[in-house]
């Protein structure tokens, strides 16, 4: 069997008391693109900044390439490339010297590679770090983190400081190094519908706990979305209450939308017996089934003036 | 068995040593700079002044022979000593601190481990201390070959063997500190008691005797100084430079220059191992801000306002009435003051 790219086990990390990982394991195959999603202080910068080693655990262990992070932190980087949600850098090199220190610090750093790369994303290499903006940052951190010929690719919300087409730009380059260097990405972002263009698989976390773990159209697949049309706009609270896997319920006279979880079947049977006259199916975004799920799990916002 | 030190080898990194020169390389001209304007720039200053014959009533060659002269015989005061230690504590602290501002999670990012990190600002800022009291030596050395001096060229080279060690040892002391300190301001105030620390303690000891808290023996008396004679590392250099000024009749008080240097680097050597060992255990995700927020932080200014407290009391009383009323009075000063420069560091950096 193929060693995961990156294997955590039961890794743990608090600050101040307060569990912002908790016993946390999750296994991402090699070659993969792995989306990690969840809400705000989920714990997601944290895992990958200790994965990265900025952080230290307070309990457990992760291997990346099948080396502890804890034992072997310097070699494993040599094959890591991370680009952060806020990546700083040194503020006073210049973006050329920035390229020199990673020349100095990684073997495998590919010269004609990074030139490329900075052509690609028109990165002014002339210029300090300081005076670049959010987006030529993450731009440049991520020239950085390609061009060291990595095995695995971490980021941190790396598109959310990038226009429209810098972000198109930036997934296709993450999508060619996985599909031709084999790279293994591991990348949070709450843009769910590039993780939903990217990524094969995907992680559910909240309070630092790993809700679920499956494939994109796996995730897609347990949740789904039907608009029905009774002959009646009262159907009763307790018939639409016995609805198999019912999540959520919305009602525009005899428009009936019912989100589902779980058994299709037994839902489609349960509600053949109501008569309805129209039964049509919605299709569901990766951004619409995560919001749903997360309602499941008592995560939303009711918003009433 | 547990080792606390294994794994201390101290890997030199070539990349990072490139990149702390870099990074750091106006702070290190800085430092040349103002720890040389005695010693160095002024006498050729003048000496300059005095070869194109501006104001030559002032400026002459005799005039800067007798400045370079002047640095050991009569005077005790220069920037190379006096202020040089406060600059070298400086450089200790913002050489570490200065990544705390976000560069820090780049760096431990990458394919480095922390010990190569700090070795890497240790050696580069080592490099940088040796070099400026070097070049300064070597100024002193020629310009005694070929001006009449007070000084011999060997007199220069032990008083520049442990002027070195001293400034290294208080680097080492910063780079400590900044270790587990995330600020600057937290970071130097407590270099800067720490240097202070053992004279304080020294000076509350003996008081404590002379007012009759309690009553040690002449012999602990005696033994308490030796201690405090060689933890107090500022002392090194005003010792050297009390020495050097008297050179010729200082014959009873002359340093043993090798067992202080040996003590010297004894010293650096522990700070910078515990540096290490501090920087590898630093959780990094508070920011290392330590007296700066969390529940330490009350706990932190109420020991830094008794410590303040106890050692003014201790060292000024003259009775034990004295000692008790100085004491709460210094306690809540300097509580009042802690609190104060908190907010201010808060401010500082939330406006950042």
């Amino acid at each position: 069997m193929e060693l995961p790219a990156i294997d955590i086990c039961e890794l743990s990390k608090s600050y101040d008391g307060i569990m912002a990982i908790d016993q946390l394991s999750l296994s991402i195959p090699q070659g993969s693109i792995f989306g990690l999603i969840g809400p705000n202080g989920a714990g997601k910068s944290t895992l990958l900044q200790t994965l990265m080693g900025i952080l230290l655990p307070d309990r457990g262990d992760a291997c990346i390439l099948g080396k502890s992070i804890q034992d072997a932190g310097p070699d494993i980087r040599q094959q890591v490339g991370y680009v952060p949600d806020f990546p700083s850098m040194y503020p006073m090199f210049k973006v050329k010297e920035m390229f020199t220190l990673a020349q100095k610090l990684y073997k495998n750093w590919d010269e004609s590679k990074c030139r490329t790369l900075c052509n690609y994303f028109k990165i002014p290499t002339g210029k300090r770090v300081r005076t670049l903006s959010r987006g030529m940052k993450v731009r440049t951190a991520l020239v950085l983190a390609l061009s060291i010929r990595p095995q695995v690719l971490i980021l941190d919300e790396p598109t959310a400081g990038l226009d429209p087409v810098a972000r198109r730009a930036f997934l296709k380059a993450m999508i060619d190094e996985a599909a031709e260097g084999g790279t293994t990405v591991l990348y949070s972002s709450h843009n769910l519908n590039d993780l939903e263009q990217t990524a094969d698989h995907i992680a559910v976390i909240n309070q630092g706990k790993l809700l679920l773990t499956c494939s994109v159209d796996e995730l897609k697949s347990s949740i789904h979305k039907s608009q029905v049309v009774f002959a009646t706009d009262n159907l009763g609270e307790k018939v639409i209450d016995s609805l198999p896997g019912l999540i959520e319920v919305e009602q525009q006279g005899k428009i009936y939308t019912f989100t589902v979880s779980g058994d299709q079947q037994a839902f489609r049977k349960a509600l053949a017996d109501l008569n309805p006259a129209i039964i049509e199916p919605v299709n569901l975004s990766l951004e619409d089934v995560f919001i749903t799920y997360m309602k499941k799990e008592g995560y939303s916002y009711d918003y009433a003036i | 068995m547990i080792t606390p030190f294994k794994n201390l080898n101290l890997p030199a990194n070539k990349g990072l040593l490139w990149k702390e020169w870099q990074q750091n390389r106006m702070y290190f001209l800085a430092a040349f700079l103002i720890m040389s304007y005695d010693p160095l720039i002024k006498p050729l200053g003048y000496g300059i002044k005095g070869l194109i014959g501006a104001d030559a009533g002032r400026y002459t060659v005799a005039h800067a022979l007798g400045n370079i002269s002047g640095l050991f015989s009569a005077s005790y005061h220069n920037t190379l000593e006096q202020v040089g230690m406060y600059i070298v504590i400086l450089l200790g602290v913002t050489i570490l601190v200065q990544e705390r501002s976000g560069s820090l999670n780049y760096l431990v990012s990458t394919p480095v481990s922390r010990t190569e990190i700090i070795t890497a600002k240790f050696l580069t800022g080592s490099a940088a201390i040796m070099g400026i009291v070097a070049i300064n030596a070597l100024f002193m050395i020629i310009a005694g070959l070929l001006l009449p001096v007070t000084y011999s060229t060997g007199l220069v080279l032990k008083w520049a063997v442990l002027t070195t060690a001293a400034f290294l040892a208080l680097f080492s002391l910063g780079l400590m500190i900044a270790s587990f300190t995330g600020h600057l301001l937290s970071a130097l105030c407590l270099a800067m008691l720490s240097t202070g620390l053992p004279s304080m303690l020294g000076a509350m000891i003996i008081n404590f005797n002379t007012i009759q808290i309690f009553n040690f023996s002449p012999a602990f008396i005696s033994k308490v100084n030796m201690i405090i004679h060689y933890l107090t590392i500022p002392a090194y250099i005003s010792r050297d430079s009390e020495y050097m000024q008297n050179a010729a009749a200082a014959v009873k008080h002359c340093p043993n220059y090798p067992l202080e240097t040996c003590i010297l680097i004894l010293l650096m050597g522990l700070f910078i191992m515990l540096a290490v060992k501090c920087f590898q255990n630093n959780p990094l995700e508070n920011n290392g801000q330590m007296l700066m927020s969390g529940n330490a932080t009350h706990i932190a200014q109420i020991v830094l306002a008794a410590i303040i407290a106890v050692g003014n009391a201790s060292m000024g009383a003259s009775s034990i009435a004295g000692f008790w009323g100085s004491m709460v009075i210094t306690f809540i000063i300097a509580y009042l003051v802690i609190i104060l420069l908190s907010a201010l560091v808060y401010y500082i950096k939330l406006g950042r």
